[in-house]
């Protein structure tokens, strides 16, 4: 089992990270603390390229919608969406008892208030399609179309007949809506158009609530963990799917209809949260209560490294950065590079004419050995980011 | 009289006048002087000769005053009469008259006759003064001599000069002087000439028939073919001045030889010539023998001889008919090849003269060497390598001049001729073969004239743009095998291995390193040594050859040859070091071109260079940080590696600000090492990265940075990749960066809590770190400074001290309890109920944890709602220096005297922060009590003063907090104090001074600020008395409290 190389921390909240994105261009990582704070990092420069209070509690996530669109969701049961373009905003890192109105906020492009009681952190789709825990009761879901104006398409899904306790974790596809719950419970609810919606798949994997689902819509599966030791793999297209009716039909309990996973393992460690899988749909990690970063094969699920994510205290989050960029890379890198070269200059290239040519270059290649290394980021509680090199 | 005539007209015009005005004076000269001269003829007596010589030296004066305008033919004509009597007197001449005479002539025919001369009068005039002139030597050396004055050479060779150079623009004359009929005569001046050259003295003399010949054989004769019949003769007379020997010709002499040699052999062997050589010689077998056998001689012959020889043929050739059909074929193919091998040993004097003296000389050399690769190029195919090794040697000719027209010529020459790119690619191949030789060689002049030929040589193959892939392996190989450096000195060894803050500054102000800061800042690194190379210029061509390569079209490929070797792991330590420096070197040599010329595909070079600089430096330092074992050819690496980092942030520029997070730690780790080299290497480089990336100096940029080094720092020391370098490095940052830092480093304080648990019998760590909280603990209380004193200079309650008797009085009829703190009652009772967790040693790493709580339990039990943080230093701020504080516990009585003092010192800087909050501060004295009392026993006096202030410090921040501790104490303190003032001239810094001092500054600071019971009081009274009058403060102090007491001691 190999151990990752530690390439560099990013140290400059003094909250616990509870949540952290990579930028499409995998040149920037956006993080949210405990108490509000968002910073976006540049990973060419590991420093801060915008720092703003979002939200008035803990962010619960946060979400790249497009490669200018950043969604955040706070306990402040409010959900913004934000427009992160090259306008310089400041910089500086947040201390206790600073006023955050001092820190100028990215354009805010929408803004929705929801439930944010269950530490459910909302789900996305496409660029305009989220899923969120129901507004009246937390055992539900409620699905909102964000733009141009703001619909509710799906309302209060949930498992009728089932004890599923509240929410705990969502995933959405297009035409599906993948649920975790308290009780341990995992559902498939079928998206239907003209807002139906019914359940094709339940099973109940964990003895503990569920902490975590990820979608691998190529394997056709998805997996769940949760405050138990377990991993487990469910299908996405669950063969039984006319099992709704059955399970209408049988009112009385969950055994008759529920379904089994297709695998399911024991990691040994209680408290698995916060599962990534990586763009190249091969591995995945999830960050442990012990403390441990854990990367495993999602094919087999085998173990592949285990690692203390953190410095101090615990970890919180983990997040691969992109791999699969070479399609890309070229739009990205120009993209990148103005912005790279924005945020250097600030204070040394004001004054000193440019020299275009050779400057464009060095930045572009520094951004592409960014860009190609297989990041693997960790938040902590102690508020800092670990950034890890991997497979 | 002709003359006469035309001088008897009598003017009309001005010109006319003045010429009537000057025969008129000519006239008074020359009658009396052709009456002397027949006279002389007949008597030459004393008288006599002094009339002649006196006239001719009127005569001489005379017509080198006259007016240009009044010049005429028949004036010469005229003036010509008197001397022709004297010529007619031939030997009969003493040597002056001869002299004045040819003055005369020389003056005549330049001002008078000029072009007009009488052809039939030059070929006598020739004739005539070849004989004035001749001391015999020539024709017979055998025969008696005649003397011959140079003066009177020199005034024959000048008479002879003028009558040439009136040949040259005259027609009638030069064609006599071309008329075979006059080649003897002709031959027997050449000779005479040659032979006063060689013998001659005077310089003016020599540059007069040096003038003399050349106006004659290329102005006058200028035909090739009777050129080449007095070739031998005259070339290897030239030659004869030109090579060295006991007599130094004058650079001037030497300077118009070469450039008549020169000359000669473009006549004489001129390509365009070589269509109209027979093959063999078609005329007949005889003479062509006779040709060969001619240069066969002349070549073995001396000068002299060889003139002989030559006059001897000519008058051979004289005999038979048609000379001019039998000198047209003098010069076949034959003779061509005899005469290339004699010009080709004529060559070496010529070419020695390059690193002649004078400018003027190397630069006829240069002209040689042109003139002839231009016109004889293939005639002289035998020769070319050797004029252009030449050149290529003038091309790095001090004088600019020189060098500059040596390379131009080449560079121009060389462009469309094949054959020569040829020469001077099989040059360089051959230099660069032989470089392992060169740079062995002892002759260090040599070497660096090898070195610089291969320079030219490789200038010109870039020039010419010619692909240079026949070189480009012999090139690395054989400078891998030629070059093997060498760290410049034997490594010096600094004492200590590690950087301190002062270093820094020193550091900053260049102190090490002044000599080497250039204009912008930046500065330039000591070059590495070359072994077997003495001296900074062969290394610098060394350099120079190489940024010159790496400009090339095949730089390239040399450079990609040069990488491979480096980042090959296969290959040996040396050949990657000498590897890494060409590839430095010649990435040098782009980016200097890049500032002239600006392309994209040098710039992509550049940049691609750049980056592999970075990462191949980086690479190859990693294993040498906290390293000091490290052999000479690994310290040419990091040093290469500094110099390399440097240079590709100099190409960067402000983009280099991205590979900072890379490189700056690896390069600070260098500035602690033990070989003064690296360290100053590393500082240069750091330097240099600085200014490039567009700071101002080198603490601006690890200011500005040092989030980045800290967290290269960070991760090290979470994976207990530590040594002593570490912390020290540490603080400097911390020292440097000050208060900015803080914010980063909670992570590292706690992996160092952890080390420190780790690693408490490493006392160098320990120390090491404790300097990194020490820093920490003061940049914290720098950045709170105001607000720390503000908090100070609160009115504290007073003590309500002890008034009067009566007080006194009452006071001591109580007990002394009652006047105790109510803290100090409460926190007694928690002593008393867990006085295990504050005592025991095993529970003492939970007793700060556990005093929080219990503290903190308190606060519940007394107010409900939780106290706001009412400290103007932040509260994680203040929990790290308390945590710090907290650690010195454990350490007090470590084995280390520096350290137990730096851990007091540590208290004594932090206690004011602490101070700040009350609640913190009490349960901290509380915990360092028991060691810090242990101190005041302790071996070494000033940690027994260093822990006197900071019991006056808990006692100036406690206040009555202490009561108990001061009194518990206070016997101890007593006997550090000495019975009677140390005496004076012990000094200040004895031992009892500094123990009496820092005790009654404590009992000072103690007495104002804690209250004590009156026996203590009336003890510390008793104990300081014989003190009081010598020290005020402690009197006020002690007034303060209790005046009446004070007063009572002094007079009862």
């Amino acid at each position: 089992m190999s151990i990752p190389a530690a390439v560099a921390t990013l140290r400059a909240q003094s909250y616990t990270i509870t949540t952290v994105a990579f930028h499409a261009s995998n040149l920037r990582i956006v993080s949210g603390d405990d108490e509000g704070w968002c910073i976006q990092w540049s990973l060419v420069t590991r420093r801060p390229i915008t720092v703003w209070k979002a939200h008035g509690a803990a962010l619960l996530s946060v979400k790249w919608m497009s490669d200018e669109l950043l969604l955040t969701h706070g306990r402040d049961n409010k959900l913004h969406l934000h427009r992160l373009d090259d306008r310089p905003l400041d910089t500086d890192i947040p201390r206790l008892g600073d006023n955050p109105e001092k820190w100028r906020k990215p354009w805010l492009i929408a803004s929705l208030d929801v439930n944010a009681l269950n530490f459910c952190s909302a789900a996305t789709w496409g660029s305009n399609r989220i899923a969120v825990p129901g507004t009246l009761d937390s055992d539900t879901i409620d699905v909102y179309d964000l733009l141009p104006e703001l619909k509710r398409p799906y309302k209060a899904i949930s498992c009728e007949g089932v004890k599923t306790g509240i929410v705990m974790a969502i995933e959405l596809m297009e035409d599906r809506l993948i649920a975790g719950y308290e009780s341990g419970h995992l559902a498939i609810f079928r998206l239907w158009e003209d807002s139906v919606s019914s359940r094709i798949y339940l099973c109940k994997a964990h003895s503990q609530p569920v902490l975590s689902v990820a979608l691998h819509p190529a394997d056709s599966t998805f997996i769940s963990s949760s405050a138990d030791s377990k991993l487990a793999k469910h299908p996405l297209y669950p063969q039984y799917s006319n099992a709704i009716p059955m399970a209408a039909s049988t009112a009385n309990d969950d055994a008759v209809c529920e379904s089994a996973c297709l695998n399911i393992v024991d990691i040994n460690h209680t408290g698995i949260a916060s599962i990534d899988i990586r763009d190249d749909e091969k591995i995945f990690a999830v960050a442990c209560w012990d403390g441990m970063v854990r990367v495993l094969l999602y094919k087999s699920l085998k173990l592949l490294a285990s690692f203390k994510g953190g410095r101090q205290q615990g970890i919180t989050c983990t997040k691969f950065g992109r791999t699969l960029l070479s399609d890309r890379s070229e739009v990205v890198s120009d993209e990148g590079s103005s912005l790279g070269a924005t945020h250097i200059g600030q204070t040394a290239l004001a004054g000193v004419p440019n020299r275009a040519t050779l400057s464009s270059t060095v930045v572009a290649k520094q951004e592409r050995k960014v860009q190609n290394k297989h990041w693997l980021a960790v938040g902590g509680k102690d508020g800092k980011i670990g950034l890890w090199e991997i497979y | 009289m002709a003359s006469c005539e035309g001088g008897a007209k009598d003017g009309m015009d001005p010109d006319d006048k003045a010429r009537s005005d000057v025969f008129q004076r000519l006239k008074a000269i020359c009658v009396p002087l052709s009456q002397v001269a027949l006279t002389l003829g007949r008597e030459a007596n004393a008288e006599n000769r002094f009339k002649v010589v006196n006239s001719l030296e009127d005569l001489a004066h005379t017509l080198s005053t006259i007016p240009p305008e009044a010049y005429s033919a028949q004036l010469g004509d005229y003036v010509f009469f008197p001397l022709s009597h004297l010529l007619r007197l031939g030997d009969k001449l003493d040597d002056r008259t001869t002299e004045l005479v040819l003055q005369n002539l020389e003056l005549l025919i330049s001002n008078t006759w000029g072009k007009n001369l009488n052809p039939e009068l030059g070929k006598q005039m020739c004739i005539l003064i070849t004989f004035f002139i001749d001391d015999g030597t020539t024709s017979s050396p055998s025969r008696c001599r005649k003397s011959v004055s140079d003066e009177t050479k020199r005034a024959g060779a000048r008479a002879l000069l003028q009558l040439f150079k009136a040949a040259s623009v005259s027609k009638a004359l030069r064609d006599l002087f071309q008329n075979g009929d006059i080649i003897p005569t002709l031959a027997h001046t050449i000779s005479v000439a040659v032979t006063i050259l060689m013998d001659s003295d005077d310089v003016d003399c020599q540059l007069a028939v040096v003038e003399c010949l050349r106006t004659l054989l290329i102005l006058v004769i200028g035909d090739g073919e009777i050129i080449a019949t007095f070739l031998p003769g005259v070339s290897s007379a030239l030659c004869g001045i030109i090579a060295p020997s006991i007599k130094k010709a004058h650079f001037k002499v030497l300077t118009t030889c070469v450039e008549l040699l020169a000359l000669l052999f473009a006549h004489t062997l001129p390509d365009n010539d070589l269509d109209q050589m027979p093959d063999s010689d078609a005329s007949g077998s005889t003479s062509n023998n006779s040709g060969s056998n001619m240069l066969a001689e002349t070549s073995v012959a001396m000068a002299e001889s060889s003139s002989v020889a030559m006059s001897r043929h000519i008058s051979g050739e004289d005999q038979s008919n048609g000379e001019r059909v039998r000198l047209k074929t003098l010069r076949s193919k034959a003779w061509l090849e005899a005469t290339r091998h004699q010009v080709k040993m004529a060559l070496d004097p010529v070419t020695r003269l390059r690193t002649h003296q004078r400018p003027e000389v190397r630069m006829e050399v240069r002209n040689f060497c042109a003139r002839l690769l231009q016109t004889c190029f293939n005639a002289l195919e035998n020769c070319r390598s050797v004029f252009l090794i030449t050149l290529i040697f003038l091309s790095s000719d001090s004088d600019y001049d020189i060098s500059f027209e040596s390379f131009d010529f080449i560079r121009n020459f060389g462009r469309d001729n094949e054959e020569v790119m040829d020469l001077v690619k099989e040059g360089v191949y051959g230099w660069i073969d032989g470089l392992q030789r060169t740079l062995s060689m002892q002759d260090e002049p040599r070497k660096t004239a090898l070195l610089l030929e291969l320079k030219v040589g490789i200038d010109l193959l870039i020039d010419w743009d010619l692909d240079m892939a026949f070189l480009q392996e012999s090139f690395v190989s054989n400078f891998l095998g030629a070059v093997w450096l060498t760290a410049s000195e034997a490594p010096k060894i600094v004492a200590s291995d590690v950087i301190t803050s002062s270093d820094v500054v020193g550091l900053q102000k260049g102190v090490l390193v002044e000599n080497y800061r250039l204009e912008d800042g930046s500065m330039t690194f000591p070059a590495l040594d070359i072994q077997r190379i003495i001296g900074a210029n062969a290394t610098e061509y060394l350099e120079q050859i190489l940024e010159n390569v790496g400009i090339s079209t095949n730089g390239r490929g040399i450079l990609n040859d040069c990488i491979r070797i480096v980042s090959d792991s296969e290959s040996s330590l040396q050949n990657q070091g000498v590897a890494y420096w060409m590839y430095v070197h010649m990435v040098n040599g782009v980016r200097k071109s890049i500032e002239v010329l600006e392309d994209d595909s040098t710039r992509q070079l550049l940049s691609q260079s750049a980056e592999n600089l970075n990462d191949t430096s980086v690479a190859m330092i990693q294993g040498y940080l906290d390293n000091d074992d490290i052999s000479p050819e690994e310290t040419t690496i990091v040093l290469l590696s500094l110099e390399a980092l440097s240079l590709s942030a100099e190409i960067m520029g402000l983009d280099f600000k991205l590979s900072l997070m890379d490189v700056l730690y690896p390069a600070l780790n260098l500035i602690a090492s033990r070989s003064m080299q690296i360290r100053q290497h590393a500082y240069i480089s750091l330097n240099n990265i600085a200014i490039a990336a567009g700071y101002c100096s080198l603490s601006e940029l690890l200011v500005d940075n040092v989030d980045y080094v800290l967290d290269s720092i960070s991760l090290r020391i979470n994976t207990l990749d530590i040594s002593p370098r570490t912390p020290k490095i540490l603080s400097v940052l911390i020292k440097l960066a000050g208060s900015s830092s803080i914010p980063y480093l909670d992570d590292i304080i706690a992996s160092i809590f952890n080390l420190l648990d780790n690693y408490h019998g490493y006392s160098r760590l320990v120390e090491g770190f404790f300097e990194v909280l020490k820093a920490v603990v003061e940049e914290t209380s720098i950045a709170y400074l105001t607000a720390t004193l503000a908090i100070e200079d609160e009115p504290r309650r007073r003590p309500p001290g002890i008034w009067d008797l009566e007080t006194l009085l009452t006071e001591i009829q109580r007990k002394p309890d009652v006047i105790l703190d109510n803290k100090e009652d409460s926190l007694r009772d928690e002593k008393d109920g867990d006085s295990s967790g504050i005592e025991s040693n095993a529970q003492e790493v939970s007793d700060e944890d556990e005093l929080d709580r219990v503290l903190a339990e308190r606060d519940k039990h007394h107010r409900e709602t939780p106290e706001a943080w009412t400290s103007p230093v932040p509260k994680p701020w203040y929990i790290i220096v308390k945590r710090i504080a907290n650690l010195t516990k454990y350490y007090l009585s470590h084995a280390s005297p520096s350290l137990r003092y730096q851990l007091l010192d540590l208290l004594h800087t932090g206690i004011p922060i602490l101070a700040t909050s009350e609640k913190e501060l009490l349960p901290l004295i509380n915990d360092t009590w028991p060691p810090l009392v242990h101190r005041l026993s302790d071996p070494e006096f000033h940690i027994i003063v260093a822990a006197l202030g900071v019991i006056a410090d808990y006692s100036k921040y406690s206040g009555d907090f202490m009561t108990s501790r001061i009194e518990q104490v206070w016997p101890t303190v007593r006997a550090l104090l000495p019975r009677e003032l140390p005496r004076e001239r012990e000094g200040r810094f004895s031992r009892p001074a500094q123990i009496y001092s820092a005790a009654t500054a404590c009992i000072c600071t103690v007495v104002r600020h804690t209250r004590l019971k009156q026996e203590t009081f009336t003890s510390i009274l008793e104990s300081v008395g014989p003190f009081l009058r010598y020290n005020n403060d402690l009197r006020q102090a002690m007034e303060e409290i209790s005046s009446d007491a004070v007063w009572l001691y002094f007079n009862v």
